[in-house]
């Protein structure tokens, strides 16, 4: 047993000696950032497209000059959209590479995951396309000092569907089909049914599914059952195309409405007769012409657009170019001035427009994009201005 | 309602059903759980995508070169990872853990060659279209995995009551020892009944790629239930794994349907633990000695 207890001692010690050896080099010629998302598994399309941004937004800035006059190294890995990982992963960036900040990751579970080791160690994170509220404040309303997001929340994604749907469209009777046990789907579900409610729109039903469902014509036979005028789906690209095909294999005609993880080529390949017609709040207005540049950059480097599974490259860019000016205006990459600088920041330039971060909750502003698909593509029908 | 569901509840069944079959087939011989046969399942999907998409959209062919992949998967699991523990005497507890071992091996190998995106049969065979009887809606796909499915499950049944083959398998499954002593060669016995299950898992996952996608975990999510309705039924029972494919499948769609979707999985394992109290050897199961 002593035996055991000396070698794990020395194991331990010898560990942190290694962490101590590597934080030190921190202060090297370079400034170190961090980036974590699934690289892997079911969500890895919307990680490698805000990886592959990032990597071009880092190489832009190091042959202008870089930052503070040192070069920007970054620092990844991949946390197959697990929150275990998540957090291992930002232990990882913040012991061993010594990074001064972390961008991502785009989900709300594993966001949740990372900004508890965040808040821990200090170092701030940017949070992409992670909405559900209470990554940046927490369930007591308390908002986690170390963690931010260039994104909308659930809160104002599920407001604007709801009051376009009441107020635009004119639907008063809405079923749901959320995914219990996703943190994202399950904010947007209550945001969508609070709003709807509020308004004076009646939700028929709330039907649930489980992570590896795929089977959810049980759920939608209850649903048609109601005969609802929408049926709102706040899912991932996979259960969109096998719900709605399932829908409409079972003869229910209604519209359904979405969020921003709609905006998928996936989904119109595999269930384009089925979504026509749908209508859902993008995260961007990917038909604006300040993307331009963006978009030919990506496609020169990469042989594809950056755009065909959704909208989270265009997020990374976002997420980078705040923690640059944050950076920059700290005038150091100790990660508490840069945590400083980054409240309150203001009138970053964004992909589309300023950015500027609340320093009470840490969230931003955004215009809504909301899309429908017509002739089975994506089409932008309106602007939808960011409520609070 | 009652009645769309019932049939919702039938389709969902039968496709647990081909898995079952091969589970407590496989189960009945060896006496250990083939945690690897959702690999079958999900390569089998895959392989279907590939010829549907590539080479000839047609479902029999489809069918067929599920099956036949499926059989091939199935057997070069035995000799590669089940053969080389029992010749060494290894307990099947261990069996169970090279087989679970194997399927997040393989789960992860699609990953990185294919990508975890899912892939989506072509739409020609997905637009079948539908059957509508009164108030309710049968997919032509569904009729067609119902009708292949119970033509499939019958010829086995035949083929294990009357063939040669089935009376050694029917004798092994009492006691795998003494039917070797008998002179019945059970190395060739175990392939052969690796062949049949591997054959219903290429089908099964055939149609679960046309119905739900080709992607890599399609194989893992099938597991638990197949697990679930082959212990309700009876482990080792062929037509209590029938049986119970498709109490599962109607008692999940009824439960989604009528008390709450989000309840549905609470009722399916607490069925089986029921099950396991009142009556560990399952509806149609005979003995229930200690196996892995």
């Amino acid at each position: 047993m002593k035996k055991v207890i000396a070698l794990l001692t020395a194991a331990v010690l010898s560990v942190s000696l290694l962490a101590g050896c590597n934080s030190d080099s921190a202060d090297s010629g370079t400034i170190r950032i961090g980036f974590v998302g699934p690289l892997t598994g079911d969500s890895q399309p919307w990680g490698e497209a805000q990886l592959n941004e990032i990597k071009l937004c880092v190489e832009n800035l190091n042959n202008n000059g870089g930052v503070l006059g040192k070069e920007v190294e970054l620092f990844y890995y991949d946390n197959r959209a697990d929150n275990i990982e998540s957090a291992n992963a930002a232990k990882r960036l913040i012991q061993e590479d010594g990074v001064c900040a972390i961008l991502g990751p785009n989900a709300s579970g594993a966001a949740n995951a990372m900004a508890s080791v965040c808040d821990e160690n200090s170092v701030p994170m940017i949070a992409t396309n992670a909405t559900n509220p209470s990554v940046t404040v927490d369930d007591d309303g308390n908002v986690r000092p170390y963690v931010f997001r260039v994104c909308l929340t659930d809160t104002q994604f599920g407001e604007s569907i709801a009051s376009y749907a009441y107020s635009e469209m004119g639907l008063r009777n809405v079923a749901i089909l959320y995914e219990v046990g996703s943190d994202y789907s399950m904010g947007l579900e209550q945001s969508f049914t609070a709003s709807f409610e509020s308004l004076g729109g009646t939700i028929l039903t709330t039907e649930g599914y489980k992570t590896d469902d795929v089977d959810f014509r049980a759920q939608l036979s209850a649903i048609k059952e109601l005969n609802p005028d929408a049926i709102f789906l706040p899912a991932l690209y996979k259960q969109i195309v096998l719900a709605t095909n399932q829908a409409r294999e079972l003869g229910e005609d209604a519209i359904f409405l979405g969020t921003d993880s709609w905006f998928s080529d996936d989904v119109l390949a595999a269930a384009a007769a089925s979504v026509e017609g749908a209508v859902f709040t993008a995260a961007i207005d990917t038909e604006s012409e300040e993307l331009a540049d963006i978009k030919a950059e990506y496609l020169d480097a990469y042989g594809e657009e950056i755009d065909t599974m959704g909208t989270t490259g265009y997020y990374g860019y976002d997420a980078f170019m705040v923690l640059i000016a944050a950076i920059e205006k700290a005038g150091s990459d100790d990660p508490t001035a840069i945590r400083d600088a980054l409240e309150g920041i203001t009138d970053v330039e964004g992909c589309i427009g300023p950015l500027s971060l609340d320093a009470d909750t840490h969230n931003t502003q955004r215009v809504v994009a909301i899309t429908t698909v017509e002739n089975g593509a994506f089409k932008t029908i309106s602007l939808y201005g960011g409520s609070k | 309602m009652f009645i769309q569901q019932l049939i919702n509840g039938l389709a969902i069944g039968s496709v647990y059903a081909l898995m079952t079959v091969g589970y407590s087939l496989i189960y009945s011989l060896m006496s250990f759980t083939n945690f690897a046969h959702g690999v079958v399942v999900t390569v089998c999907a895959y392989v279907g995508y590939f010829v549907l998409t590539f080479f000839i959209t047609n479902i029999p062919v489809g069918i067929l070169v599920a099956l036949v992949s499926g059989v091939a998967v199935s057997v070069l699991i035995e000799l590669s990872t089940y053969r080389p523990l029992l010749l060494r005497n290894a307990k099947r507890l261990y069996l169970c853990i090279a087989g679970l071992g194997l399927s997040i091996m393989v789960e992860n190998l699609i990953i990185i060659i294919l990508s975890g995106r899912f892939k989506s049969y072509p739409s020609e065979v997905l637009s079948l279209g539908n059957l509508t009887v009164g108030n309710a809606t049968i997919g032509i796909i569904d009729l067609v995995i119902l009708l292949v499915s119970v033509v499939a499950l019958v010829c086995l049944e035949v083929y294990i009551r009357t063939s040669k083959d089935g009376l050694a398998i029917r004798g092994a499954s009492f006691s795998l020892d003494h039917a070797s002593i008998m002179g019945i060669n059970t190395d060739g016995l175990m392939i052969k009944v690796f062949a049949i299950a591997g054959a219903l898992a290429g089908i099964a996952g055939f149609f679960c790629g046309i119905k739900y996608t080709a992607y890599p975990k399609l194989g893992s999510s099938l597991t638990n239930k197949a697990f679930i309705s082959a212990v309700l039924g009876g482990l080792g029972s062929l037509p209590g794994a029938i049986i119970g494919s498709f109490i599962l499948g109607i008692l999940e769609v009824l439960v989604s349907g009528y008390i709450s979707s989000t309840l549905r999985d609470v009722f399916s394992f607490s069925l089986l633990v029921v099950i396991l109290l009142v009556k560990p050897t399952g509806l149609l199961g005979k003995s229930s000695e200690d196996k892995a």
